[in-house]
């Protein structure tokens, strides 16, 4: 399993502040491959052992994914996989950046963290060395801030994932923000995040990932790079607030100059390029992205400040829209803030349920554009939608998956890891994985299945 | 001969050519032992892909006390000798770019070199801000954007 796998698991417990690393079994990945399939799995092996420990537990899983850290496009996806409440379903935030990279080059495919540590820590994995160390300088910060703190106390090249202060007050609108500014709210991610005391993970690594099949890997991805860098995407959708756009379909635009378009910021191994965005409800077409630096910094700046305090933006934007808001004075950034410290927290978790699953969005010249296709379950048709998911299981995104098919994921994926998986196997996984999302089948069902 | 043209404008940040790089001298995918390095900007800004210019008159081949530094008359690269190096790291020291490192696994000084000619950045990067050119390329390019800035500035002066 050292073959595009990193082949270890790191396993925390934060009640006992102790930690172990276990091999990551054929098993374990065989059906569902990696990401958000190998973290449903792993959850659901941590929850029986937990029950037969006589022990009342939530895991909390990072995972990442065979492909992740290579030349496969768009290959920087991890997943952050939790149970929101007993017998609730569980929820999968799907992030992007150089987070999920770097913990494939400190050497582990996933984070199994169990428990609840009795004082506000940090996980910080330097390659094999491991701490748990002491948060409460960075308890209530802001997630730029403390971002910027860990790296200096850690290394400056880390990486970190982290909740802001809303994710620490459990709100049900909190996010779980990598790379500082790429944020995902999965119904009650962060906010296990943050019952378990933990405030952010801190990843530096220096070892390589190794492929099975170097030479032939380099030939089929280049090929597959090569057909990639010169399709654009045209993309429509809706705007959900501000500058969010939730995009429901990607196509090819082959009207598109090789220079024309905008590549989107921030993602590790992001191959994309977007020309437009149109709107289905508004048939309001932008042409996306061409705004100045400055002018998308000022777009993007009450969207920042939210995503900063760790609140979903959108989510808490309709919140302070809701009739309980209205005849306050205060400014939206100003209530965030408030929000985020755990004022009007009660009506935080009533009034807004966010979905089960979320995915992180690009930044695109003035924009954050977020796959909406996997968000809400809806389905164009089967194969797209498995496609979508198995994209993101292998390690990239929904936005990669629109320019490839089952046979190149398979041939990857087998040139890599040197694993026999076949194109049936990956859209099979991508099915049973879109399957769950839209019809809201909980894990048992992929067990049964092996 | 063929140099690296960096269009630092156009770079996301998405280190292909880091894992290019690395892939190609050890076989492995890890930025750590790239021969590149992308330094990014204030969030936001993008950011630069860095590497060795290989400079006519480079200050590691002259602080090399074991000349061990050469150029390769091919590629044009400034290229280590790994078994006439001792490891000093005076080439890390003088270099006015940082781009002589030390790669702690392999244990021996690491550099660009052109890929003997065939750079394997400049093939993965999706958005052409390394690009591999002929040497004339590289100035034409320049002075054809220069050319057509000039011309927007005299055009507008013009016609006030």
């Amino acid at each position: 399993m050292t073959f595009g796998w990193r082949g270890q698991i790191l396993r925390v417990d934060l009640t006992h502040g102790t930690f172990d690393s276990v091999p990551l079994l054929r098993e374990e990945t065989k059906t569902l491959i990696g990401a958000r399939g190998l973290a449903m799995h792993l959850y659901a092996q941590y929850e029986v052992a937990a029950k037969n420990d006589g022990l009342r537990d939530n895991a909390l899983i990072f995972a990442t994914a065979p492909l992740a850290g290579t030349l496969f496009p768009n290959s920087g996806r991890f997943t952050v996989v939790t149970r929101p409440a007993p017998n609730a379903n569980l929820s999968c935030a799907a992030l992007g950046g150089a987070w999920g990279p770097e913990l494939k080059y400190a050497g582990f495919d996933a984070v199994v963290i169990e428990g609840k540590s009795p004082k506000p820590v940090y996980l910080w994995i330097s390659n094999g060395e491991i701490q748990l160390r002491d948060a409460s300088d960075v308890w209530g910060k802001n997630v730029s801030e403390c971002s910027d703190l860990l790296r200096s106390a850690c290394h400056r090249s880390a990486r970190v994932c982290c909740i802001g202060p809303a994710g620490e007050n459990k709100l049900s609108i909190a996010s779980v923000v990598s790379d500082k500014r790429i944020a995902s709210c999965a119904r009650g991610v962060a906010a296990a995040i943050g019952e378990k005391n933990l405030k952010a993970v801190v990843v530096r690594g220096t070892t390589g990932i190794r492929v099975a099949h170097p030479a032939e890997f380099m030939e089929e991805v280049q090929k597959l790079r090569r057909a990639s860098s010169s399709l654009h995407l045209r993309c429509s959708g809706r705007k959900l607030q501000g500058p969010v756009l939730q995009i429901h379909s990607a196509m090819e635009d082959n009207r598109a100059l090789l220079d024309d378009g905008v590549r989107p910021t921030g993602c590790f191994g992001c191959m994309s390029v977007f020309t437009s965005f149109t709107s289905t409800t508004t048939d309001e077409t932008l042409a996306c992205l061409r705004a100045e630096t400055d002018a998308q910094n000022e777009q993007l700046r009450e969207q920042y400040q939210f995503v900063d305090l760790g609140l979903d933006y959108v989510l808490a934007k309709k919140l302070l829209s809701s009739d309980r808001f209205s005849g306050v004075r205060e400014g939206d950034v100003a209530l965030a803030k408030k929000l985020a410290h755990g004022e009007f927290a009660a009506a935080a978790s009533e009034e807004i349920q966010p979905d089960e699953v979320s995915h992180s969005g690009c930044l695109v010249g003035g924009y954050v554009m977020v796959p909406g296709a996997l968000a809400d379950g809806k389905k164009n048709d089967t194969e797209t939608s498995s496609m979508l998911a198995a994209a993101e299981l292998v390690g990239s995104c929904a936005f990669a998956a629109s320019r490839l098919n089952p046979e190149q994921i398979a041939t990857l994926l087998r040139l890599a890891t040197g694993m026999d998986y076949s194109p049936e196997d990956v859209l099979r996984a991508g099915e049973k994985i879109a399957g769950m999302t839209s019809q809201k089948e909980s894990l048992s069902h992929a067990n049964n299945c092996h | 001969m063929g140099v690296l043209l960096i269009s630092p404008e156009k770079c996301t940040g998405c280190r292909a050519c880091e894992l290019a790089c690395s892939f190609a001298h050890e076989e492995e995918f890890n930025p750590t032992r790239s021969r590149v390095s992308v330094l990014p900007l204030k969030d936001g800004e993008g950011a630069v892909p860095v590497m060795c210019l290989q400079c006519e008159q480079a200050a590691c081949v002259t602080a090399c006390p074991q000349h061990a530094i050469h150029e390769d008359v091919q590629t044009g690269a400034r290229v280590v000798n790994n078994t006439r190096c001792v490891e000093c790291k005076m080439c890390m020291h003088v270099c006015p770019f940082g781009c002589t490192s030390y790669d702690s696994v392999g244990r021996r000084i690491i550099k660009c070199d052109l890929c003997g000619g065939d750079p394997q950045c400049a093939k993965v990067c999706p958005s052409g801000a390394i690009r591999s050119v002929e040497r004339t390329t590289l100035s034409i390019a320049r002075r054809r954007q220069a050319a057509q800035k000039l011309k927007a500035i005299l055009v507008r002066g013009s016609e006030q």
